[in-house]
């Protein structure tokens, strides 16, 4: 057994980690929770009701003006008042309590990092937080993690002196490096008792020994455990091994003798095995799916191929577009649940279906009706420059004309739980309601939350403010809005009605507020208003109310980013067309299908939404971009471009719920009469597709019970709605490959849900712009997706974040574990596991491109944060070369052909580098070692 | 003569700090100090006979002293807030114990201690007694196959044994949720036995440390399981579980002493 390592301090043990493995404190953890809770008092969003005062200072001095007369602190023997009096700046802190722990300064670096890692995901947050551009919260209330590091340090410090005190100790620096030095049995006996990893029986002897502080004693009865804990541990290795052996094959009397030295071999060979165990089972699955892909793959080819065109550069033309027959094309996001849709949509007949990444080329700042915010929608790597405003079909008026009684009672209640003491008076009235409201929920929640939407009104009829306004309407519409306040702010500082004062005194009033006139104005003058009261309500104005000219300036600049100019549309519309190959042979009806999940309670909900729409549902995106696609004058500039959108067809957006796998037709308001009478037969083509995919989904759910597709469809319908549901969907769980290519390459394979799907026609990128296009957007979306059910199925605990059962929502930002704990990442249990073993197969996502060669390498050497994934073996990368039919994988930094169809010609073309001399032996089947990247 | 007897039932009922004997004996400490050959003294079945025949002898001392001559009801009522004080120390330094025997020994002063406020306020003895040391047997046994199979019965040391050892924690958790007096258990109706006994005599102060050490028990419980049956098992120990028909034997004990306790009901209350 190894002594403790002197040099580990403030490397891998923080002061207080020693404190607590060599005295069975618990300082790590009292500290953890205070900090905490300082963390969630700070960081809320909007959770509580009673916010922290003084945010707006900064996390550290927010933190430091409330600790100093924190009582709870002292309770804890906590005194960092006297701390914090000689220190008000954070680094003043640190730099404050590293000095009083005599920490070298060499170390501080490293002390600081191991101090960040005990709480990652409430440091990464405030990491993140820190660096994001234009986050509201953080302008609002600003934190870094120098606050974080300060804070942590400066509870750190009394807890340690207070200990140090209890054990009539000294716990700086320097003691603890000559507590090791000069007594180092006491130390490893002590290690071994409070960190549990004692031998059982040794516990009661070591404490004896351990209290009597007889040096010798303890150095004898440390030689002597660590003999025993020696022993014990090869005697556990020996009967593992011997295990090994027999499973691998191996008699006992080979292993014994020791003239064969299979021993040593046996023991080298799980030495060797063991730091490499986890990548070969990683290559094992990745190699085990590229093969059956490509089988499958080869196998429809070869079921689809036209008996002519033996020619090879014959099958390089893809026969997209347009299919023979289908009248009716759908854009689908790339999304891997957007497959199965596809596909039985398609064995349906008539429909044609593209892949292209959710936001539809659109990348747009979207303000929701009754939304104060804008939400960005699109990929997180792109910055939008546009605004789209949602706006209402009719005017709602002031008031509460618009809300239903429903709506009205809701929001008493959310009201009365919001305050302090009305809860206990809520609780006895309303109480039951509750109640009736969980038994609903929980025992029928379909026909209980059709019964609810019954109550509710639901959203009314809205549309999207997509086109540019000109400056004069914006600055009509800010003189509108300013006289909107001149209008309030009359009647709430004089109680004078509209009806009592004209249009002409309140332009006046707007202008005197603006600069742009004198006073006195007519208003003082006709309600007798002297110079003071005038003045004091033309400052509340500018400052109150904000008419003021920079104000009007701002709202002049915000006015100008909504909507897109009509370049701008053709721009993004012939983009995106471009980018999937769809460029002639429109269908009458090309359906835009973004997409989003539905579930109860869920606080991962938008993990299940689109990813490509941040997080969010994609159907604001496919109701731009189908509208912009309708426009006349869009259609226009782009016939310039050689893309003719003929007059009859029509774009009608529409949303693929991913939990109920229904799909919704929106804005059929505006469709042309003579496209209404497809409408239905449309309708049930998707509703039936749906049914279908219901049915596989309650295979991979593990429904029982589900005979027919019907009952699945109602099944998946009641998990969207149950509330107690903790897997609503899978998910993107399963995700696997990436696949860029005409449709044509994989129409009708069954891909199992498992495959995110690009439509790329390499004839129309000849200039490789739009491969270069789809690498950098929606391939690193995919890899981020793909990593983070990676690493979430890997080690959950760590890199996900555990059973969702125990998760609590934490100031509207994050989940935790319990009700105080550190802010967990990655995907819950339940989305990557089934039970104990993981449902999602950990690997690499495998990208398959359908393009020559070439055209793939000079588009990689364009997008260096591909190439860096590619060639790090981030992402296993397979192009499809429809000129030369051949195959190829990066693998280990080079090309290699792959047999392809697989099997065919395998001993001379597998594993081949392209353009290399043939192997001289045939592969050995058996799995090597191979070098993690 | 009266207050001699009382004094010498102290010992068996134990009152701080005549207490230390019997906590000692349970303890093993005596027998460690007495050396090879008396190994025996740490057996279950020496334990179990002590949790026993010590309350019995200690009843039967107060019964006898109450028949020697009629105690002062002073004198009384100072035993009784004596075995409460007693009972609520041991009770709090039961929340400190990690080591199986100590926290046996430590519970049992506790409870016991707690049968001087039935004397002091006229409730019969026996049956609380026997109540509350038999309620403890189940628990004895657990530890000692905690004992037999990692060499010491002591929280923190194995965490984890629901994962690999299911028979034994359903037992342990059973064992230890009847130790402390849980509703249907005979210590619970023991412990409202003695309660009761001091509402009927309109003195509700005597409610303060049975409460007291109840509420403290509970505590010291949670935290004996969640050394033992919760957390992440090791991987460099040999975990035995329980052989099924052992395990129902000790299940059917404990579901004897159910009825023991619902008996017990019928009886004293």
């Amino acid at each position: 057994m190894k002594m403790l390592d002197k040099a580990l301090i403030g490397v891998r043990w923080t002061l207080y980690d020693l404190v607590d493995r060599l005295y069975g404190t618990r300082i790590n953890a009292t500290l953890n929770e205070l900090q905490i809770k300082g963390c969630m008092d700070f960081l809320d969003e909007g959770q509580s009701v009673w916010r922290m005062p003084g945010r707006r200072q900064g996390m550290f001095r927010a933190w430091s003006h409330i600790a100093k007369r924190n009582s709870r602190l002292r309770l804890h023997g906590l005194d960092v008042g006297g701390i914090l009096a000689q220190a008000d700046q954070p680094e003043a802190a640190i730099d404050l309590v590293m000095t009083r722990l005599q920490i070298p300064e060499r170390l501080w670096m490293d002390y600081f990092a191991l101090e960040l890692s005990k709480l990652h995901g409430w440091a990464g947050f405030v990491r993140w937080r820190a660096q994001a551009k234009d986050y509201y919260w953080q302008d609002r209330n600003p934190a870094d993690l120098v606050d974080f590091i300060a804070i942590r340090l400066v509870l750190s410090l009394p807890l340690i002196e207070e200990a140090a005190k209890q054990h009539q100790r000294d716990f700086s620096y320097p003691a603890w490096v000559r507590c090791l030095e000069e007594r180092p049995h006491e130390c490893l006996l002590r290690h071994e008792l409070h960190s549990g990893a004692i031998l059982p029986d040794y516990a009661h002897r070591v404490e004896v020994a351990l209290d009597s502080s007889d040096a010798g004693r303890i150095k004898t009865l440390s030689q002597d455990y660590a003999r025993e804990k020696t022993a014990r541990e090869a005697a556990t290795r020996a009967l593992r091994l011997q295990e090994l052996c027999e499973r691998a094959g191996i008699p006992r009397a080979e292993l014994a003798g020791k003239r064969s030295g299979a021993l040593r071999q046996m023991i080298d060979a799980v030495y060797a095995f063991r730091s490499h165990e986890g990548f070969v089972w990683t290559q094992a699955l990745e190699r085990t799916y590229i093969r059956a892909l490509l089988a499958k793959l080869a196998k429809h080819r070869g079921a689809t191929a036209d008996p002519s065109a033996a020619d090879p550069s014959a099958r390089a033309v893809p026969t997209e577009p347009r299919r023979d027959g289908s009248d009716i094309q759908a854009l689908f996001c790339i999304d891997v649940r957007s497959e199965r849709l596809r596909r039985q949509l398609e064995q349906l007949g008539h429909y044609e279906t593209f892949g292209v990444a959710g936001f539809f080329g659109v990348p747009v700042n979207f303000i929701e009706l009754g939304k104060g915010h804008e939400a960005a929608l699109c990929p997180a790597i792109v910055t939008p420059n546009n605004v789209a405003l949602e706006m209402p079909h009719r005017h709602a008026g002031h008031g509460h004309e618009g809300h239903s009684l429903f709506h009205l009672a809701t929001e008493v209640v959310h009201d009365l739980k919001s305050t302090v003491l009305a809860p206990y008076i809520t609780v006895e009235a309303v109480g039951l309601l509750f109640g009736f409201d969980m038994v609903g929920k929980t025992l029928a929640p379909a026909a209980y939350n059709t019964w609810r939407r019954t109550l509710d009104n639901g959203k009314q009829p809205t549309r999207l403010m997509i086109d540019k306004i000109s400056r004069d309407d914006a600055l009509d519409l800010i003189a509108t809005l300013q006289d909107e306040m001149v209008v309030r702010a009359v009647d709430r500082h004089f109680g004078v009605k509209r009806e009592a004062i004209t249009t002409g005194m309140i332009r006046e009033l707007r202008e005197i507020a603006l600069g742009q006139a004198h006073a006195p104005s007519d208003f003082a003058r006709r309600f007798d208003l002297d110079a003071a009261a005038e003045t004091l309500f033309l400052t509340s104005l500018r400052l109150e109310y904000g008419l003021n000219p920079d104000q009007a300036k701002i709202q002049l600049e915000h006015l100008a980013r909504i909507g897109f100019r009509i370049e701008r549309q053709a721009l993004l519309v012939g983009n995106l067309l471009k980018t999937i190959g769809l460029v002639e042979g429109f269908a009458k009806i090309v359906l835009v299908v973004g997409h989003g999940s539905s579930s109860q309670n869920n606080p991962y909900e938008s993990a299940l939404d689109c990813g490509a729409c941040g997080g969010d549902r994609g159907l604001v995106n496919a109701r731009i971009f189908a509208a912009m696609a309708n426009r006349r004058e869009v259609r226009d500039r782009l016939a310039e471009r050689g893309i003719r959108i003929p007059e009859e067809t029509w774009f009608i957006p529409a949303l693929h719920d991913t939990t109920t796998d229904e799909t919704s037709l929106y804005d059929i308001d505006q469709l042309p009469p003579g496209r209404l009478t497809q409408l239905t037969r449309i309708q049930e083509d998707l509703a039936a597709a749906g049914r279908l995919c219901a049915r596989e989904r309650c295979v991979d759910m593990g429904e029982t019970g589900v005979d027919s597709s019907e009952a699945a469809a109602r099944r998946v319908k009641r998990h969207a709605m149950d509330w107690t549901q903790v897997r609503p969907e899978w998910g993107l769980s399963k995700n696997a490959s990436f696949i860029i290519g005409s449709r044509a390459l994989t129409r009708a394979l069954d891909l199992e849900g498992r495959a995110f799907l690009h439509s790329y026609d390499h004839r129309q990128d000849p200039s490789g712009e739009l491969l270069v296009g789809i690498l950098s957007g929606p391939l690193i979306v995919a890899q981020w997706i793909n990593m983070e059910h990676y690493f979430s199925a890997v080690d959950n605990e760590v890199f996900g974040s555990g059973s969702k059962i125990y998760h609590n929502v934490v100031g509207r930002f994050g989940v935790m574990t319990g009700n105080v704990g550190d802010l967990r990442t990655g995907l819950p249990a339940q989305t990557v596991l089934k039970g104990d073993r993981p449902y999602h197969q950990p690997m690499r996502l495998i990208t398959l491109i359908e393009a020559p060669l070439s055209s793939v390498r000079d588009a990689l050497a364009r997008v260096y944060k591909v190439r860096n994934l590619v060639e790090n073996d981030w992402v296993r990368l397979l192009v499809l070369d429809p000129v030369t039919d051949c195959v190829s994988l990066f693998e280990h930094g080079r090309w290699s052909a792959q047999s392809w169809p697989p099997g065919a010609d395998r001993r001379t073309k597998a594993q081949r580098p392209v353009g290399a001399k043939p192997a001289r032996r045939p592969r050995k089947r058996v799995a090597t070692l191979e070098t993690s990247p | 003569m009266t207050l001699a007897l009382l004094l010498l039932a102290g010992l068996f009922l134990p009152l701080y700090p005549l207490s230390i004997l019997p906590n000692a004996l349970l303890q093993g400490q005596l027998s460690a100090e007495l050396g090879k050959g008396s190994e025996w003294r740490r057996a279950p079945a020496f334990k179990m006979t002590l949790l026993l025949v010590f309350p019995m002898i200690g009843v039967g001392l107060a019964t006898l002293a109450m028949r020697v001559g009629a105690p002062d009801a002073r004198l009384l009522t100072l035993f009784g807030v004596w075995g409460g004080i007693t009972s609520v120390l041991y009770a709090f330094r039961l929340l400190s114990a990690k080591d199986g025997e100590i926290w046996i020994s430590h519970l049992f002063t506790s409870a016991l201690a707690l049968i001087w406020i039935g004397i002091a306020y006229g409730v019969d003895p026996l049956l609380p007694a026997i109540g509350l040391s038999v309620s403890l047997l189940p628990l004895v046994f657990l530890l000692e196959q905690l004992t037999q199979r990692f060499g010491i019965a002591r929280s923190g040391l194995y965490p984890g044994l629901c994962c690999r050892m299911p028979w034994f924690s359903h037992l342990f958790v059973l064992a230890v949720l009847t130790a402390i007096a849980v509703p249907f258990s005979p210590s619970f109706f023991a412990v409202a036995a003695l309660a009761f006994g001091g509402v009927a005599a309109d003195e509700v102060v005597v409610l303060l440390p049975i409460c007291l050490s109840w509420l403290l028990w509970t505590w010291a419980g949670v935290n004996l399981l969640t050394g033992i049956v919760w957390g992440i098992p090791r991987d460099d120990l040999v975990y035995r579980d329980l052989d099924p028909q052992r395990a129902i034997g000790v299940g059917g004990g404990m579901v004897v002493l159910g009825l023991f306790g619902i008996l017990l009901v019928e009886v004293a209350l």
